[in-house]
């Protein structure tokens, strides 16, 4: 079996598992609602907006918001992603089969990745109707972005979930170690976002994406090649 | 704050964050030799 | 005075070099070199203190808040020096599985994150006269505290581990991947600024100040070899009593399974 199939059956094994329960995404579903509420609490529905007149200061944040509730709510996912595997002694026989180790990670990362997608696939229409921020003719480029910022957040995640998945203080390690890693993403990501959505008169956006698959790509890299230390019994 | 007040804040800062961290590694280097070297006395 | 402190300088890096030297070639422990870096580091600090201080002229722009540098810089060497010390042994303890580059690795991320402590404080108190703020999310200041942050995330991750070996891989490849991402954190934070402010640089080619600047580099260097291997002195004893700890219980569940 070549491991290109190995990682597609780690991914269809988690997914299946995640689609029986739901356990995770329907946490995730609740507290990303959850965090979009908190955000009108704290800054004011109507409290009016900088640059263009007539916008409220929830619009004209949006990017930012937006992306903050992914990370929140996606260490949710990377944390369950590892858990599941420790509980039942899973890992052990993943561990056991031959072939490349490499495959386990790009399996988890790929499940993690389809379940944050879909996560986001909620999270940025109700955003959207919840801020009342006009994106439907924007569809497109957001997509490309959210894929771009969620490959990144995934590669390390799905690293850090493994390495930390042995802790009794997981639940704090995986995001202490994981946030510092991802300010490229949250720089790129979020500009990039409020490029599409508030305009973008001088055309940066193109770099701003050539960044972000840049950053991914180094870091899918460096987790790829070093992956098979983390899962070491 | 003069400036002289400024001055005097960083170096007394950097003073005394290397000196405080130099004096708990001598004191954690005592207390780890005292360690080994009696090890049965609790 | 120029002449004496060139000469001092050459003459501390010919010796700096001499010992790493004598170091690989196995002539000179780490503690014994350790030492000796410790008892050369005080009269090098005076001197820098006294160039720094008293002997450079007062900038032309700054006036005198400017000597600041004199500590700010040199706590960035002990930073740069640290961390790269926790890559460098990470990566050899993931090659070797040798336990002293993992407490070489633990040494430098520890002394790394005191002098960049320092940095960040001499940085802010010098921000507040230049720019009226304590703090700026200037990109070089920005990218130290986000260092510092990495480097926290990766002793936290050791305070939490008590076997030796699994202690070692994970924080070993916390310190690579950490370390590996600080270029592309570098150029984001950059890039995120650009559209703000570009950073003036305060590089004054005064003949005094760079001595100056290089003496207290110099005394700095020093102060964090020393530091250095005290903590692995440190690192070392802690593993030898891990392993007394460990072995009567070894005993005991041996002779339970007979």
């Amino acid at each position: 079996m070549s491991d290109l199939r190995r990682a597609v059956g780690v991914a269809r094994k988690d997914l299946l598992i995640e689609r029986r329960s739901k356990a995770a995404f329907n946490a995730m579903a609740f507290f990303a609602a959850l965090v979009l509420f908190i955000f009108s609490f704290a800054l004011g529905p109507e409290a009016p907006g900088l640059s263009p007149a007539g916008q409220t200061l929830l619009q004209y944040l949006w990017p930012g918001l937006l992306w903050v509730a992914i990370f929140f709510t996606g260490i949710l996912a990377l944390g369950r992603s590892f858990q599941l595997e420790m509980d039942s002694g899973g890992l052990q026989a993943l561990r056991l089969y031959p072939g490349d180790l490499k495959a386990i990670y790009l399996g988890k990362l790929a499940a993690n990745l389809v379940v944050l997608l879909a996560m986001e696939l909620l999270l940025i229409p109700l955003s959207a109707v919840l801020y009342n921020v006009d994106l439907w003719t924007k569809l497109p480029g957001l997509l490309g972005v959210t894929v771009l910022g969620s490959i990144g957040f995934v590669a390390v995640g799905t690293f850090y979930a493994a390495l930390t998945a042995n802790l009794r203080a997981r639940e704090v390690m995986l995001p202490l170690l994981l946030f510092p890693t991802q300010v490229p993403i949250v720089v790129g990501a979020v500009r990039a976002t409020a490029l599409i959505v508030h305009g973008d008169p001088m055309g940066e956006l193109n770099v701003w994406l050539q960044m972000l698959a840049l950053v991914d790509v180094v870091l899918l890299t460096v987790c790829t090649l070093t992956f098979e230390f983390a899962i070491e019994e | 704050m003069t400036n002289g007040g400024y001055i005097v804040a960083a170096y007394g800062l950097t003073a005394i964050v290397l000196v405080g961290y130099l004096l708990s590694l001598w004191r954690r280097l005592t207390q780890a030799r005292a360690d080994l070297e009696a090890p049965d006395a609790e | 005075m120029q002449q004496v402190g060139s000469l001092l300088v050459w003459i501390v890096l010919a010796f700096l070099v001499a010992t790493w030297i004598a170091l690989f070639a196995r002539r000179l422990s780490p503690q014994k070199a350790g030492t000796l870096w410790g008892i050369v580091a005080l009269p090098v600090l005076a001197f820098g203190l006294y160039l720094g201080l008293l002997w450079a002229p007062p900038d032309v722009l700054m006036g005198e808040v400017y000597r600041i540098m004199y500590v700010h810089f040199p706590s960035w060497i002990g930073t740069g020096a640290g961390y790269l010390t926790a890559f460098v042994c990470s990566l050899l303890y993931i090659r070797s599985r040798d336990l002293r580059f993992d407490s070489w690795a633990s040494a430098g991320a520890e002394i790394g994150l005191v002098f960049n402590a320092t940095g960040l404080i001499t940085g802010s108190i010098w921000g507040r006269p230049t720019w009226g703020v304590w703090w700026t999310w200037d990109p070089r200041l920005t990218w130290t505290a986000i260092m510092a942050v990495t480097f926290a995330g990766y002793l936290v991750l050791r305070a939490l581990m008590e076997d030796p070996e699994a202690r070692a891989r994970a924080s070993s490849l916390v310190a690579i991947i950490g370390f590996a991402t600080l270029p592309i954190v570098y150029f984001s934070v950059r890039w995120w600024r650009t559209l703000h402010q570009p950073q003036s640089s305060p590089e004054t080619v005064d003949p005094q100040m760079v001595v100056a600047l290089r003496t207290m580099m110099l005394a700095f260097l020093l102060i964090f070899g020393y530091l250095l291997t005290r903590r692995f002195a440190l690192a070392q004893l802690r593993a030898e009593a891990e392993l007394a700890a460990l072995e009567p219980d070894e005993l005991e569940m041996e002779a339970a399974g007979d």
